[in-house]
């Protein structure tokens, strides 16, 4: 019994099992060859002397059972400990995810309220830009209007004032054109004073000037 | 005994180092959502900001000549460089008795005076009120294929736009001027002589004042303007001595 249970302490210990199995498994050997009774007496003989070899493992063996279990012990204490850590890194890690979770969660449901008041902001928009887009294009339209009456207008204006600038200079070619036959019929009255073909040279003149000024005239009122 | 402390130990730590870098790995908590989803957004100049009455700034610096000589009538085209002055060409107010010019709007100005370039078809011409609407000149000259436009009055008639490339520099062969001028493809007539050529940007590069009618038309170039403005003592007062019919 003290034999057997030496094996654990003694395989942990080291190479004196060796020994030991060495000297037992000698009896087999002997057995198989042969009858050597002597011998055999003098190696039972010496089981004193065995004994006395053997005590000093027994001293180990004596003492090793305690640790072992005190090892147990620990070894149980340290997988607790160990279960315990990891309970706790798993409850406090579901807590964190949980928490996380949670703030996706509401941060999603801001985000949909936002999107759907953004949504509704979009669409009255849109709505409003296309309406101002048509008003757009409709003053634009009129506004193109307003701007081709504007320039037909000014081009009016500026066409009468040409035209109104020659018939006041044709008026006064007329004017002058009046004054200078009256001149002439002053001429003609004194006679006497000018020679006739200075007088007819006048009159030529003045005729020139005025038919040039009709012509003007008239072709202000045909335009 | 010691190997299974060693075990516990290393437990340990395999289990820590798990631990430790499952934190890593553990998804954090949601960003705080930013005050507002709508960015800050300034409003786009329009194409058409610059439109004023449903005229572009190149309409409304369009200025219309009428010149009354001894014996004929013109009209021209020009603009106003400030509130006092207008540019258009010699031929158009040379030996004028009278020089009116009016606005986009129609509004009239009498021109008090003017004076001619001895070297370019440019005459400057001074009114008493003040003109609303003033150009710029360019600080460069065009480059070939820039698209210019010119506004003016074609044969006196109503103000007109129109467009077209640069072609690039030429020789005067209308006029006498020394300096060479710019050739456009774009169709201009008589009453656009004096319009003002603009660039994309909206600045003066050139003065017209000649055309063949139909797609090629000339202009002064920037720096010929640009120097018969710089050397207003230079030019010659513009008089018109008429012959009287008595």
């Amino acid at each position: 019994m003290t034999d057997e249970s030496q094996p654990d302490p003694v395989v942990a210990e080291g190479p004196k099992p060796d020994a030991v199995v060495a000297e037992e498994a000698q009896p087999d050997a002997m057995a198989a060859e042969g009858p050597k009774p002597d011998a055999v007496v003098a190696d039972e003989a010496q089981p004193d002397a065995m004994a006395a070899d053997e005590a000093q493992p027994e001293a180990v063996v004596a003492e090793e059972p305690k640790p072992a279990r005190a090892s147990g012990k620990k070894g149980l204490v340290v997988a607790l400990v160990l279960v315990s850590t990891l309970a706790l890194a798993l409850g406090a890690l579901s807590a964190y995810l949980w928490t996380v979770h949670s703030q996706y969660v509401a941060q999603n449901e801001a985000l949909r309220a936002e999107a759907g008041d953004l949504g509704a902001d979009v669409a009255e928009s849109r709505a409003k830009a296309e309406e101002l887009q048509t008003q757009v294009d409709e003053t634009l339209a009129q506004l193109d209007e307003a701007k081709e009456t504007i320039n037909g207008l000014a081009n009016s204006e500026a066409q009468a004032g040409d035209d109104r600038q020659a018939l006041i200079d044709v008026a006064d070619g007329l004017q002058e054109c009046a004054d200078l036959r009256q001149d002439m019929i002053d001429h003609l009255n004194e006679a006497y004073k000018w020679t006739a073909s200075s007088l007819r040279a006048r009159e030529a003149d003045i005729t020139t000037y005025c038919k040039k000024v009709t012509r003007a005239y008239k072709e202000i009122v045909d335009d | 005994m010691t190997s299974r402390r060693i075990g516990a130990a290393t437990l340990a730590v395999l289990i820590g180092s798990t631990a430790l870098a499952g934190c890593s790995a553990l998804p954090q908590g949601p960003d705080p959502l930013p005050s507002t989803f709508i960015p800050r957004v300034s409003a786009s100049a329009s194409a058409d900001a610059g439109l004023v009455g449903g005229f572009a700034a190149l309409e409304r610096d369009a200025l219309r000549v009428r010149v009354r000589t001894c014996d004929a009538y013109a009209t021209g085209s020009a603009f106003a460089i400030d509130a006092t002055h207008a540019v258009t060409n010699a031929h158009v107010a040379e030996g004028a008795t009278d020089i009116t010019v009016t606005g986009y709007d129609g509004k009239s100005y009498r021109v008090t005076s003017s004076v001619l370039s001895r070297e370019a078809d440019l005459a400057l011409l001074t009114i008493k009120d003040e003109f609303p609407n003033l150009v710029t000149l360019a600080e460069y000259e065009p480059t070939v294929d820039d698209v210019l436009s010119i506004a003016g009055y074609p044969r006196g008639e109503a103000l007109k736009v129109t467009s077209g490339p640069y072609v690039g520099e030429t020789e005067d062969t209308v006029g006498e001027a020394d300096d060479p001028v710019y050739q456009i493809d774009a169709e201009t007539h008589p009453g656009n002589s004096g319009s003002a050529v603009v660039n994309d940007e909206g600045d003066v590069v050139g003065v017209v004042y000649a055309s063949d009618d139909v797609h090629a038309t000339f202009a002064v170039s920037l720096p010929t303007l640009k120097n018969f403005l710089d050397n207003l003592d230079d030019a010659k007062r513009n008089r018109a001595e008429c012959e009287s019919q008595g």
